[in-house]
């Protein structure tokens, strides 16, 4: 669509410098505020005039959302990081990479360096989604519309699974991370803080078309925690398997890790995934006691490909049983016009997924 | 091009442009009769409504100091006004670029706190306790960074408007990373497009600044924290082998005595846009030394249907907006009878359309007033569909006809252009096999990443344009013409482009005319005006690549001869006819021109959509004629079972064939052309697809054949001043193709004088030398003759002056280094003397060789001169009035009409793997061969090749801008979702040109522009073709395409991941 415009219609920025004032507020003016951290997904909203809030709360001053705090030593480990920490740090910190390749993997692969350098992990994960009709002039469900213009118009990048009235996919690359290691997400708001399990974070389609997380308002996202295991026997790589299109994480770590996410977009950089795959495992030599499998741009949430978990969990991986759960995770996918492509991505998804699991 | 040192860090913010909220109302104008465009009177400015006046409490200003460049400055800006904006227009730091305006193209790549971020995606606000650093930061005591340096000396910039962004990205690199790797490296400025596809050089000259053993990187990043990889996690098609960006050049062999071209040059614009000096159009009125200061801010009001015309229009709310200063709307247009499409319509035939502009204080200002103008629309139905319009003649969104010709609009059954030759049934009874095929390409934008922009300003009469103008003087024409102003009361000025590709060039009727926004705006308010299209403008409104709709059969005998071509080709030029009838013919006559074919028909249409207008891009039509015949010829050999170079090499048109049944093919090695490259990319290896196995498998892919290579005159204009100096006045704009390097070298061939010392402009419609536009391959070949010419009528007058001066005869007399030197002597005089001997020259006959007088097409009267008159126009007799009353001394003139036999050849071939489970498709290789005749300048050829085959990549693979089917909206209009290729999405690519001189190009160049971006569409649908067995028929190879077209072939796998 064309518009001539692409500067935000003006408004106050505040820097508050605790939740508590940030949150109080927002109160001020329920409605009309928008919280800002790294700013590159509120940005280019208000300049596109999709929101035009009179006050942008800053978030990015209170020192209480920063850090990454490392508890290993504890009956139950644990690293929990603030919600303002770069993704660019999340790709760069040790402890991160050690216990949570998944993470920092899918930290370095969010579009360019500069947009790492401002993306913050609670930003990423509460970000809106990308479907160019919601974004461009249409007035479609996402807007109070009475309509779906992707289901019959463009949806080359849209949902497979889970599709209900829209079929917008989360855009987040961080996201299937958090659902597929069970993160705990610490939010505050105007009653206190509380805790959402990260899969519930995430807004299905068939709940409620006006968001894609589920804060209450003036909720603000204060922290990420992952339960960590110490990872496994050290493990060999070979170089040569630096392979195509992201095959397989290219981290640098010497030890066997626990999980891996993998992404597949159009371009290298500058770009959002056509689909991606988070995979954790709990497990005992080649016998696999839990399996969690998270895709990321697929479904208006995380989709986790339940019957895949289940042929996984208990078993001992092999190359037949991957196959199986490859299979079994493309069960139910429902594809539009232009994206039947999606679904032998998510085969190849989690089959290379597992199979980097079980080198 | 000036590059005076400044210290804009010391200029204060301005504030003052904010004081018309109180102050100012009516800026009364009188009435101002603008020919063609008739504009009302400016009423009086009526009582602010309320409604108008509610200006959001939030627009208050905040007093904040940022620290920029290790200096504190204090400016006092709104708190939505972002980083960017501050930098560029408050503090005059324009060297940080403006592209997309919203994070998605990286041009406004700045350091803070040492990390690179997006300067847009900034409040200015919260930049508050950041240490900013922006180019002209890098610059200490006057040294340039090593990374400047690198720039310079390695070819970074093209168009140079992503290098600052290029640089700070590699500037954040070597802080934490002194020693990175090619992939580190490509890695780093992964956030940063560059729509040139300069990357291989780019990633150049930051390995070889970090390899700079002194200098401030080495400095700083002593203190800089540990080094982290920053690969981590980027996935990598691209080869782990470093590439080496040189070109592979096959010399002719008298080569030796051209001693200028084998020099090695730095570009000449090279230290301009590697500092951020260089001024593009948009960077004019924010410096103390600009011509003009704090332009008005215009934006257009744009039709969000497809189909619609207006019923009632109400701008006066918009009005008593305080700030704004005036609005001219369609209804102060009288269309013009020359123009098909008015500037401004209130008969919307496609979407985004402009009804209106409206020019104000600010910008926010200017969007406010768009809010508040009410337009009824009567939404009309809507016709997207090319074929169906051809069909049905249809008539509803031009009534004269749904085809348009070179003469307007007319009826479906009159072909936009057509062709017989031979008798086509004969020739397919002949055949042994009949080879049908229907193709169809998408729709590219030229995207540069400066979207269009033009600041216009009145004195007096005239009229000042600071255009992003490839062609300044075809432009003009245009402008005046739509105006009624004599051509030399329009001055056009574009000293540097931040990429066009054919999208910023001005030549053909109904092109958006958005520099008329800015000029009748700025009549109207007796003031500067700037008009500057949004990232989605310039994409749904600026010039795109006409899809096609190819449908063909052939007749081919068992041996592979071509007996019989049926081509049916359907354009889509979109709402208005445009460029469109020329694009047909240029894919025509691909189509008729490359393989030898005793009968031929085609029939070739360009059909109106409500769809958005077909516009220039690099290619021109050839690229889609090249797609359509390319991918057919392959397929052809498939049917067959022929090796598909063979069969090509054997049916190919050569040197002295006929193009269409009329002129000749000039000198081109065309074995050479594809050979080369076949043994680069190991064509030896070629299998059949039924060789191939498993579920990864790689294919080798091809195309050749004639390339574009000029049209038109040009004249050429080279200034001996009574200095001594040699002024190369270009009249090409500078698209930072380099090409105005490759011609100061042809200058410097002729008079021995080095290219550093002489002084080169370009682009002024004042001062430089005409020339018919800078499109179509044609610079070099046409300007470069032209400058050649004057070059060597400067040669002459020398040679005559030192005649006199030494009394002896020209014959003993020789041209060397600056000086005029007696034969085998020492004894010398230098041009000063000479020029100061010379007596001012009152006729302009231009030096011209006889190769230089080729037949020319009258566009007017449609007959061909076959013996054109050789003067300059008008305007460069002018132009050389003007430069004897500056600086006396001796004017050389050039004169030359393109030579139709001036046709470069080229070659592409691609080795691809694709994935048959999902239809995934890879690119391995790219090795990319061209005739161009001679090579003038490596570097630039270079950068050509690697460009031109990138943005091809991008049509191959990824670039398409959607319309959604119903309401005809560009849906994808934002560079996340079109995707342009980034520093990670190519592959090994391997340069090759080939030297085959040409019978009237300067020392036998021919062009080059245009035919990189030819080769990777083809030859990648042919690897495809080779490596699956299916043909793709449809540009660009998206995932879900192939996918859909495996699974429809019966070719997709399942199951088994591992073969």
């Amino acid at each position: 669509m064309t518009s001539p415009i692409d500067e935000p219609r003006p408004f106050k920025f505040t820097s508050p410098t605790s939740v508590a004032e940030a949150v109080a507020l927002w109160h001020e003016k329920p409605g009309d505020a928008m919280y800002i951290a790294g700013g590159g997904d509120v940005i280019d909203i208000v300049k596109r005039h999709h929101a035009r809030p009179s006050t942008l709360l800053d978030l990015k001053r209170i020192p209480a959302l920063r850090g990454i705090e490392v508890d290993i030593a504890a009956s139950q480990p644990s690293i929990t990081i603030g919600a303002l920490t770069t993704l660019q740090e999340l790709a760069e910190n040790e402890n991160i990479r050690r216990y949570l390749p998944a993470l920092a993997t899918a930290a370095s692969r969010v579009a360019t360096p500069q947009i790492r350098n401002i993306g913050t992990i609670g930003g990423n994960l509460l970000q809106e989604n990308r479907c160019p009709y919601f974004r461009g002039p249409w007035h479609c469900y996402r807007h109070g519309g009475m309509h779906c213009y992707a289901h019959h118009g463009i949806n080359r990048e849209h949902a497979i699974f889970e599709g209900d009235r829209c079929y917008v996919v989360t855009p987040s690359d961080i996201a299937p991370v958090v659902v597929a290691g069970n993160a705990l997400i610490h939010v505050e708001g105007k009653d206190g803080p509380r805790t959402i399990d990260a899969e519930d974070l995430f807004m299905p389609a068939s709940q409620n078309l006006m968001r894609m997380h589920v804060l209450d308002d003036g909720e603000v996202l204060t922290a990420v925690e992952f339960r960590v295991r110490e990872p496994a026997a050290p493990r060999e790589r070979d170089p040569k398997d630096l392979g195509i299109r992201g095959t397989i994480s290219p981290i640098p770590v010497d030890k066997r890790f626990p999980s891996v996410f993998i992404k597949y977009a159009m371009r290298n950089s500058f770009d959002f995934a056509l689909a991606n795959v988070a995979v954790f495992l709990d497990r005992e030599g080649h016998r696999v006691h839990r399996c969690r499998i998270a895709l990321g741009g697929v479904a208006a949430t995380p989709y986790r490909p339940r019957e895949a978990e289940r042929l996984v969990a208990g078993s001992i991986l092999d190359d037949d049983l991957i196959q199986a759960a490859g299979r079994a995770a493309t069960q139910g996918a429902e594809p539009l016009d232009l994206n039947a492509y999606k679904v032998s991505l998510v085969e190849k998804l989690v089959v290379e997924a597992l199979q980097e699991l079980n080198r | 091009m000036d590059d005076k040192t400044r210290k804009e860090n010391d200029e204060p913010a301005s504030t003052s442009r904010r004081s018309f909220l109180t102050g100012a109302a009516g800026v009364g104008v009188a009435a101002v009769g603008i020919g063609g465009a008739k504009v009302a009177l400016d009423e009086a400015r009526k009582e602010p409504t309320a409604e108008a006046l509610r200006a959001p409490e939030a627009d208050s200003l905040s007093d904040i100091t940022l620290e920029v460049n290790g200096k504190s400055v204090n400016v006092s800006v709104p708190d939505h006004r972002s980083l960017l904006l501050v930098l560029r227009e408050d503090l005059g730091l324009t060297g940080t670029k403006k592209g997309c305006n919203l994070g998605e193209c990286g041009a406004c790549t700045i350091l803070e706190n040492g990390k690179p971020v997006y300067a847009c995606l900034k409040l200015a606000k919260d930049a508050v306790g950041s240490q900013i650093t922006t180019i002209e930061g890098l610059e200490t005591e006057g040294r340039l960074h090593p990374l400047q340096q690198a720039f310079i000396d390695h070819a970074g910039s093209q168009c140079g408007f992503c290098s600052p962004a290029m640089i700070m990205s590699g500037a954040g690199l070597l802080l934490e990373n002194p020693n990175p790797t090619p992939e580190e490296v490509r890695t780093a400025i992964s956030g940063v497009i560059c729509r040139c596809g300069n990357y291989p050089h780019e990633v150049d000259a930051i390995l070889a600044a970090a390899k700079t053993p002194t200098g401030t990187v080495a400095a700083a990043a002593a203190g800089a924290t540990a080094y982290m990889p920053r690969t981590t996690g980027q996935n990598k098609p691209y080869p782990r082998n470093e590439i080496d960006p040189r070109v592979e050049i096959k010399r002719v062999d008298d080569t030796e005595n051209l001693a200028a071209l084998h020099r090695p040059v730095k570009p000449l614009d090279g230290y301009a846009k590697a500092t951020g000096r260089a001024r593009y159009s948009g960077d004019i009125g924010f410096h103390s030394d600009d011509p003009l200061r704090d332009p008005l801010c215009a934006k257009a009001l744009r039709c969000p249907h497809a189909h619609a015309q207006v019923v009632s229009f109400d701008d006066s709310k918009a009005r008593a907006l305080p700030g704004v200063r005036a609005i001219v709307s369609f209804k102060d247009v009288v269309e013009s009878e020359r123009r098909q499409r008015a500037f401004l319509s209130g008969h919307a035939r496609f979407v985004g359309e402009a009804i209106a502009v409206v020019a104000a204080d600010t910008q926010d200002i200017a969007q406010q007033a768009l809010e508040l103008i009410d337009v009824r629309w009567k939404v009309l139905e809507t016709f997207g569909d090319a074929e169906e319009n051809l069909r049905t003649d249809n008539r509803q969104i031009h009534a004269t006809g749904s085809v348009c010709g070179f003469g307007g609009s007319q009826p479906a059954d009159v072909p936009t252009w057509e062709a017989r030759v031979g008798d086509l049934n004969a020739g397919f009874a002949e055949a042994d096999h009949i080879i049908e095929g229907r193709y169809a390409m998408g729709r590219q934008v030229t995207l540069p990443i400066e979207t269009h922009v033009c600041t216009a300003l009145w004195k007096g009469d005239d009229l000042h344009l600071w255009d992003c103008q490839q062609s300044v003087f075809a432009a003009r024409t245009t402008i005046a013409d739509t105006l009624d102003m004599p051509e030399e009361k329009v001055h056009i000025y574009a000293d540097y482009i931040g990429g066009g590709f054919g999208g910023k060039c001005l030549d053909y009727p109904d092109e958006d005319l958005y520099q008329l926004y800015a000029a009748i705006l700025a009549k109207k308010t007796g003031k500067a005006v700037r008009y500057e299209f949004t990232l989605s403008e310039e994409m749904a409104a600026g010039d795109s690549r006409h899809p096609f709709i190819f449908e063909t059969k052939w007749g081919v005998k068992n041996d592979g001869t071509i007996t019989a071509q049926y081509w049916n080709v359907i354009a889509d030029t979109g709402g208005y006819g445009s460029s469109g009838p020329a694009v047909v013919l240029i894919a025509c006559l691909r189509l008729v021109g490359a393989y030898r074919t005793p009968n031929y028909t085609v029939e070739a249409y360009g059909v109106y959509t409500n769809n958005q207008v077909g516009g220039e891009f690099r290619g021109f039509g050839g690229l889609q004629g090249t797609v359509a015949q390319e991918l057919h010829a392959d397929k052809v050999a498939h049917e067959l079972g022929l090796d598909p170079m063979e069969f090509r090499l054997k049916n190919t048109k050569r040197p002295g064939d006929l193009i269409n049944n009329d002129d000749p093919f000039g000198y081109a090695d065309i074995d050479s052309t594809v050979r080369l490259a076949a043994e680069r990319i190991g064509w030896e290896n070629w299998q059949p697809p039924s060789a191939k196995t498993g579920y990864k498998r790689r294919g080798l892919g091809m195309m050749q054949g004639p390339m574009p290579s000029g049209r038109e005159a040009s004249d050429g204009l080279v200034w001996i001043d009574r200095n001594g100096t040699v002024h190369v006045r270009l009249g090409a704009g500078n698209l930072g193709n380099l090409a105005h390097t490759g011609m100061s070298v042809i200058v410097s061939e002729v008079l021995g004088v080095p290219v550093e010392d002489m002084r080169v402009t370009w682009a002024n419609s004042d001062r430089d030398a005409w020339t018919f536009t800078t499109d179509s391959s044609r610079t070099v070949p046409c300007d470069g003759k032209a400058v050649y010419g004057a070059a060597k009528d400067c040669e002459r007058q020398l040679l005559a002056l030192a005649a006199q001066h030494f009394g002896v005869p020209e014959g003993e007399l020789e041209v060397r280094a600056g000086t005029v030197g007696k034969r085998g002597s020492g004894e010398s005089v230098d041009f000063r003397t000479l020029a100061r001997l010379a007596e001012p020259r009152t006729e302009f006959d231009p030096w011209w060789e006889e190769t230089d007088q080729n037949p020319w097409f009258d566009q007017n009267t449609g007959k061909i001169d076959p013996k054109p008159k050789m003067v300059c126009t008008e305007s460069t007799q002018n132009a050389a009035r003007r430069a004897l009353a500056e600086g006396g001394g001796i004017v050389g003139l050039g004169r030359y009409v393109y030579d139709l036999t001036t046709n470069a050849w080229g070659s592409c071939f691609a080795e691809v793997e694709v994935d048959m489970r999902t239809g995934q498709v890879d690119i391995l290789k790219l090795v990319v061969a061209h005739d161009v005749g001679r090579v003038l300048y490596p570097a630039g050829a270079e950068g050509q090749i690697h460009g031109g085959a990138l943005q091809g990549l991008g049509y191959a693979m990824t670039e398409d801008l959607l319309l959604d089917p119903h309401s005809r909206a560009a849906v994808n209009t934002s560079f996340h979702e079109y995707r342009p290729p980034t520093s990670l999405d190519y592959p090994e690519m391997v340069p090759i040109l080939v030297e085959a001189p040409s019978r009237s190009g300067p020392f036998g160049a021919k062009g080059l522009g245009e035919s990189p971006i030819m080769g990777p569409a083809p030859a990648i649908g042919n690897a495809i073709l080779n490596a699956t067995g299916v043909l793709c028929p449809h540009i660009p190879y998206t995932w879900d395409r192939v996918h859909d077209t495996l699974k429809a072939a019966g070719k997709l796998m399942t199951g088994e991941a591992s073969a």
